[in-house]
């Protein structure tokens, strides 16, 4: 992975958080290794899309510092983050409700490389994305951040609303890119079963970290 | 009868005044596109750009292409960058509410304004230099035609299409449309939605700056009739709802076009001055209709995006504790209560400051309580004053006229209410802002209505000291009334309102029954100060009233802090005694300065104030 530190594409360390009088992170660590996935664990309120949201920048702590590939970002904005390859896929609405297909996916690249991996795409392309189908609306939304080859995606709850056999797709796309070298953290409620064993799992309980480890450790014990 | 060839006449009068108008309105959509700020400053910039061309023209003897060059290419954008920067950016970053941007955009109004009356006087001008010269050709037929109006609106039309082009086939037009649609998720694809809302301020500022010098030859050149002129084209923006270019031209031109062929027409009786008054401000009644007319899908959008939630939640509810609240509550209580021992002179300069309190005091129950952003509570109190005359004018004692003018505000503001009950946010705020308009415009400025009248203090009264003691009575029933409703059951209703109208609807709040009654007592307060304001001065004056006045009172409590009485009293004093101590206009330009740096100030003043107490 070019530029990176200590092999690691992202970092928070001892992030607060705060939204309003409330705090939603109280001193979090999380860490994002080059190639491999990482997963966000915990139940609703847990504070997992917090957490993508201080790493994309969209949040800002008002302490700890959030780091990528090694150079403190903690004072950078989305856009410059998005520009240093943090790339983050929100669980809904991510898509633009005035632009066709087409020029959402060259926001970030050609649009026809988009097809190679999500050949359904091409028959949607001169579409608003505010007639596609919720489903369609979320592959739309995935495309276009793959499309933009990112060093860090951040994808919060990418599989709901897709079809089954587009789900399988993504798991082998993430997975392709993590033996590619770059880094994958996305949220979940419970560790889904096809998470590789080597996969850095953080397990979040009402804004802290419980419990930080290995899948295949997690399974055992 | 009606003559075809005269019809053409006047049409072709009205195409100038139709080009600017539509000019105004594609700034306007451009700018809110990008932006998601409606620029109320525009009538501001407009002025300031159209004196500082007479400026370099007339009294620097520059040519007028270059002055123009200069004024339009880089003051006017160089002012709409400024203003990204140093205004609306910070309230961006913050998510600020609807309230926070449209009193941010009246304090740039304001202090434009107060810059251009401070640096050139307030003298009306004729001597405004025109960007084209006013020549004409005539016409197959013998229709005249003026060689201005064609050339504006060429560029008018040239203007669309080309900003048409850049929106659809440039990369920048397609990450501006991104950013229109989501500025979150546009920065989140390494969009700088600031960059393109510095854009668009430019853009809005260079199209209001054009506004401003098309418009300047055509009328007297003065710092108040002219940003009211601009300010009425609002009605070509609404009704594109915002977003269509091609509607807003046709509109601009249609109604600059049908206002010239509307002088056509002198029926003779009592019509006569009613359509006198509909040919003069159609642009009012164009604003009054289309922003009635329903939102739709637009109105969602208007909720959402850059413009945040429907009322002011930052300013509602600044940091702090209630110990500088009480603190603040006994130094207004003291301050209210010193004139009273004060000679009668004393007494006289304050006279009107618990009326304008109380006035701002339904800004606090219907702004502040209900998160409602009402600009139209003037035109209330201007209703108020004018019953008060028309009741007094007809030898009804003035307490009664009091009691008969509140409950019949009252029904008004239901009355009123009954149409924006469905609507929030900055949809709401143009709806009520129309009204106000509306009523300025065909009530208290039409001799129909205000000649002859007479307004009396009753005996009892007629001593300043009795009168003010009298004033304070009323304002004091009306704070216990606010404290009363913010207390209880419907208290609590307003706040779920004002914090999620949806939530407040799934727990069983009616919100609209809930949105009527605080109008209609936001409308009997408001009513009750302006038959105190009436009796004070013992005069009903129209200007007191004026829609640009009800947004400098709607700023100024907001600034002084919307959330309690203390507010409302405090920013009465401001806007009284900034006058009165140095020069007229001063609190229009401390209020503008405080309002326009709301997004360095959370909270405004108050908030401030009560952050430094609470340490």
């Amino acid at each position: 992975m070019s530029g990176a530190t200590g092999g690691l594409a992202a970092e928070l360390r001892g992030v607060r958080v705060r939204d309003g009088r409330v705090e939603r992170l109280h001193g979090v660590d999380v860490r994002c290794p080059n190639g491999r996935l990482g997963f966000l664990v915990g139940r609703n309120g847990s504070g997992r899309s917090t957490v993508l949201a201080t790493l994309a920048g969209l949040a800002r702590p008002y302490q700890g510092r959030v780091t990528v590939a090694g150079r403190d970002v903690t004072a950078l904005a989305a856009h410059r983050r998005a520009a240093l390859g943090v790339v983050l896929v929100p669980a809904r609405r991510a898509v633009f409700s005035t632009l066709t297909v087409a020029e959402t996916l060259g926001l970030s690249g050609p649009p026809e490389r988009a097809v190679v991996r999500f050949p359904e795409l091409s028959s949607l392309f001169g579409r608003r994305c505010t007639e596609l189908s919720g489903g369609q609306q979320q592959l739309v939304a995935l495309a276009r951040a793959v499309l933009a080859d990112p060093a860090l995606l951040l994808l919060d709850e990418p599989e709901r609303g897709l079809a089954p056999a587009v789900a399988v797709r993504l798991r082998r796309l993430l997975a392709e890119r993590a033996l590619a070298g770059r880094a994958v953290l996305l949220t979940a409620r419970t560790l889904p079963p096809w998470a590789p064993d080597d996969a850095l799992v953080h397990v979040l309980e009402r804004g802290r970290l419980v419990w930080l480890g290995e899948a295949g450790e997690l399974r055992q014990g | 009868m009606a003559d075809p060839g005269l019809a053409i006449d006047f049409a072709l009068a009205g195409v100038a005044v139709g080009a600017a108008a539509a000019l105004s309105g594609v700034g306007l959509v451009v700018c809110y596109q990008l932006t998601g700020v409606l620029n109320l400053a525009q009538g501001g910039i407009a002025v300031f750009i159209a004196y500082l061309l007479r400026e370099l023209v007339v009294v620097r003897g520059w040519p007028v292409g270059w002055g123009a060059v200069l004024c339009l290419l880089v003051v006017a954008p160089g002012l709409g960058m400024l203003l990204q920067l140093a205004v609306f950016g910070p309230l961006q970053r913050r998510r600020a509410a609807v309230g926070e941007l449209v009193v941010a955009c009246v304090g740039v109004l304001v202090l434009l304004i107060g810059a251009v009356a401070a640096i050139w006087g307030t003298t009306p001008l004729a001597d405004v230099p025109a960007l084209v010269p006013a020549r004409t050709v005539t016409l197959p037929g013998g229709h005249l035609l003026r060689v201005d109006a064609v050339a504006q609106l060429g560029a008018v039309l040239v203007i669309a299409v080309a900003l048409w082009a850049v929106g659809r086939w440039t990369g920048f037009g397609v990450r501006a449309r991104a950013v229109s649609a989501d500025p979150t998720l546009a920065e989140l694809a390494g969009v700088n939605a600031g960059r393109v809302a510095a854009a668009g301020w430019a853009f809005g500022s260079f199209a209001a700056g054009l506004v401003g010098v098309l418009l300047a030859p055509l009328v007297l050149l003065d710092p108040y009739g002219l940003p009211l002129l601009v300010m009425e084209t609002l009605a070509v923006a609404v009704a594109a709802r915002l977003r269509s270019l091609p509607i807003a031209v046709a509109v601009g031109l249609a109604l600059g076009i049908g206002q010239s062929e509307l002088s056509w027409l002198h029926p003779a009786g009592t019509l006569g001055p009613l359509l006198d008054a509909v040919q003069s401000n159609l642009f009012a009644v164009a604003l009054l209709v289309a922003a009635l007319v329903p939102w739709g899908f637009v109105e969602g959008f208007a909720d959402q995006g850059l413009l945040g939630g429907g009322g002011l939640p930052q300013l509602g509810r600044p940091p702090g504790g209630g110990r500088g609240r009480g603190w603040a509550a006994v130094a207004c209580a003291l301050a209210l209560l010193t004139p009273l021992a004060l000679r009668a002179g004393g007494v006289r300069a304050v006279l009107t400051v618990p009326a304008l309190a109380l006035i701002l005091l339904s800004v606090v129950l219907v702004t502040g309580g209900g998160g409602l952003v009402s600009l139209g509570q003037g035109a209330f109190a201007g209703l108020g004053a004018l019953a008060a005359a028309l009741l007094a004018s007809g030898r009804i004692p003035a307490g009664a006229a009091l009691v008969v003018t509140v409950l019949g505000l009252a029904a008004a503001g239901l009355l009123i209410g009954r149409p924006v009950v469905h609507r929030r946010g900055l949809v709401l705020a143009l709806v009520t802002f129309a009204l106000a308009l509306g009523l300025s415009r065909f009530v208290f400025e039409q001799p129909y209505a205000t000649a002859g009248l007479t307004v009396l203090r009753p005996a009892f009264l007629r001593g300043d000291h009795a009168f003010y003691a009298a004033e304070l009575a009323v304002l004091g029933a009306g704070a216990l009334l606010v404290a009363a409703v913010r207390r209880g059951r419907l208290g609590r209703a307003l706040v779920a309102m004002r914090d999620h109208e949806a939530g407040a609807w799934a727990a069983g709040v009616a919100v609209p029954r809930v949105k009527l009654l605080v109008f209609g007592l936001g409308a009997s307060l408001a009513g009750a100060g302006g038959v105190l304001l009436a009796l004070a001065g013992e005069a009903f004056d129209a200007s007191v009233f004026d829609p640009v006045q009800g947004l400098l009172w709607f700023a100024a409590v907001v600034v002084a802090g919307v959330d309690s009485a203390v507010g409302a009293v405090l920013a009465a004093f401001a806007l009284v005694g900034l006058d009165a101590a140095t020069v007229p206009g001063m609190s229009a330009v401390v209020v503008g300065a405080l309002a326009a740096g709301a997004g360095w100030l959370p909270g405004g003043l108050a908030g401030g104030i009560r952050r430094m107490v609470a340490g």
